[in-house]
């Protein structure tokens, strides 16, 4: 229940930045009118004569025709909201199988660009384990999807020279998992016993919620690499159970209350959309 | 943009060989599952020590307890039955002091957990049943949790006295 109460006030922080961030545009154009310049859009010659009889010509009486917007607010009018796709792909996930004891798994993503500011995103990814011990045989595989988005606090002008990326964002994750516990020898000092058991294959459907520092440099053109640092938390079953996976694919190693961090190496490549403004 | 790329470049790889130098190798967790029975007083249903209690296992010549005051004790299942039992010796109860001996059998099943690579596999039991010998020393017995796991000092019966 406490769960779906993080999940709600997310999602309603979310909304709030998505419109705040809509209305910031409008009120910078407000505060910075000295830097626009008027450009004359008509001008006419005047000729009348003085009192001492000479001719005086006026020739550049400039006429500005009231107008609402200013230049500036034109041009924030004019930000193109939805400003490309990127493709991401964590590199840093299978180079870390070689590191966490056969457990390989990969994640690719894609987030929508929009105002340069919210970047709502989906990502997929799976997991296969095979962890053979001398005291037990655990074998695990399964998926997961995440869906969420980041705020960019930086490089949110249309006249940017750099697509480069700072925010924070925020993921709600399910995953789906099979798992086999096999060969287990267990051991009771007290009752004297030895014992080789297994289980059968299990399934279990695991949500949790994840917070994460992005970075996103534009290295060339339509290319991009990246980092997040992330913090995975409030991980549930969705059916209670005594047992559990021990490997959750996208969150790692699971128990009761857990919370995990994450690393992932991203590399991107955005789908040309040159045009920021309409 | 050359020296923008190059810091993160090295920030990335010194993330990278952070997190793998800070892979976990201890296990800080219980490696045991023990069922857990409670002794409670049944007006106030705070802790209520029993004195000189001796616990053995019907089957073992260990002591689990010998002749110790407690208001909970903490017992090992069999992993290759699905039935426990457990001798029990009390020298008072409360004012009650003439001395009582009464047996605790328990009804389970046993299931392997893996708990972590640093821990290994414990195993889990679930409680089906359990039965006191003389219930009638008891104002009130209760399965309070019927999942027995690695969690240290877990209550799992609930005995009101």
């Amino acid at each position: 229940m406490s769960t779906l109460r993080y999940i709600c006030n997310i999602l309603l922080m979310l909304v709030c930045v998505a419109l705040n961030s809509y209305a910031a545009a409008d009120s910078v154009a407000v505060s910075a009118p000295d830097t626009l310049k008027y450009e004359p859009k008509d001008t006419v010659a005047v000729q009348y004569p003085d009192s001492t009889g000479k001719v005086v010509v006026i020739d550049s009486v400039m006429v500005v025709t009231p107008d609402s917007t200013s230049g500036y607010e034109q041009i924030t009018k004019d930000v193109k909201v939805f400003q490309g796709v990127y493709l991401n792909v964590d590199i840093f996930s299978p180079i870390a199988t070689a590191f966490n004891g056969g457990r390989f798994e990969f994640v690719v993503s894609s987030d929508v660009d929009l105002w340069h500011r919210l970047f709502p995103a989906v990502e997929f990814g799976m997991m296969f384990m095979n962890d053979n011990n001398d005291t037990y045989k655990y074998k695990s595989d399964g998926f997961f999807v995440k869906a969420g988005a980041l705020y960019n606090f930086i490089n949110n002008k249309p006249d940017r020279k750099y697509d480069h990326l700072f925010g924070i964002g925020f993921r709600y994750a399910y995953s789906n998992v099979n798992y086999t516990l096999s060969d287990v020898q267990l051991k009771n000092d007290y009752w004297k016993e030895d014992i080789t058991i297994s289980n059968a294959k299990r399934n279990a459907n695991v949500g949790w919620l994840e917070f994460f520092i992005a970075f996103r440099v534009q290295v060339y053109k339509s290319f991009f690499m990246g980092a997040n640092l992330k913090v995975k938390t409030f991980p549930h079953l969705y059916k209670a159970s005594a047992d559990y996976p021990t490997f959750i694919p996208g969150f790692g190693e699971y128990s009761k209350g857990a919370t995990n961090f994450g690393f992932e190496y991203v590399l991107s490549y955005r789908f040309p959309t040159k045009k920021r403004t309409k | 943009m050359k020296t923008i790329r190059n810091i993160f470049i090295i920030t990335v790889v010194a993330a990278t060989l952070a997190s793998l130098a800070s892979c976990r190798k201890d296990c800080y967790m219980p490696s045991r599952s023990m069922l857990g029975i409670m002794f409670l007083d049944s007006v106030t249903v705070k802790p209520f020590t029993i004195s000189g209690v001796t616990v053995q296992g019907v089957g073992s010549d260990s002591l689990l307890y010998d002749s110790v005051n407690v208001s909970a004790v903490y017992l090992p299942l069999h992993l290759v039955k699905d039935t426990t039992d457990f001798k029990f010796k009390v020298s008072a109860i409360g004012d009650r002091k003439e001395g009582f001996e009464f047996t605790l059998k328990v009804v389970h099943s046993t299931n392997p957990q893996y708990v972590s690579p640093e821990c290994g596999c414990v195993p889990f039991h679930t409680i089906k049943k359990f039965e006191f010998s003389k219930p009638e020393l008891f104002k009130k017995t209760e399965l309070f949790n019927s999942e027995v796991q690695n969690v240290e000092q877990d209550v799992h019966i609930k005995v009101y006295l």
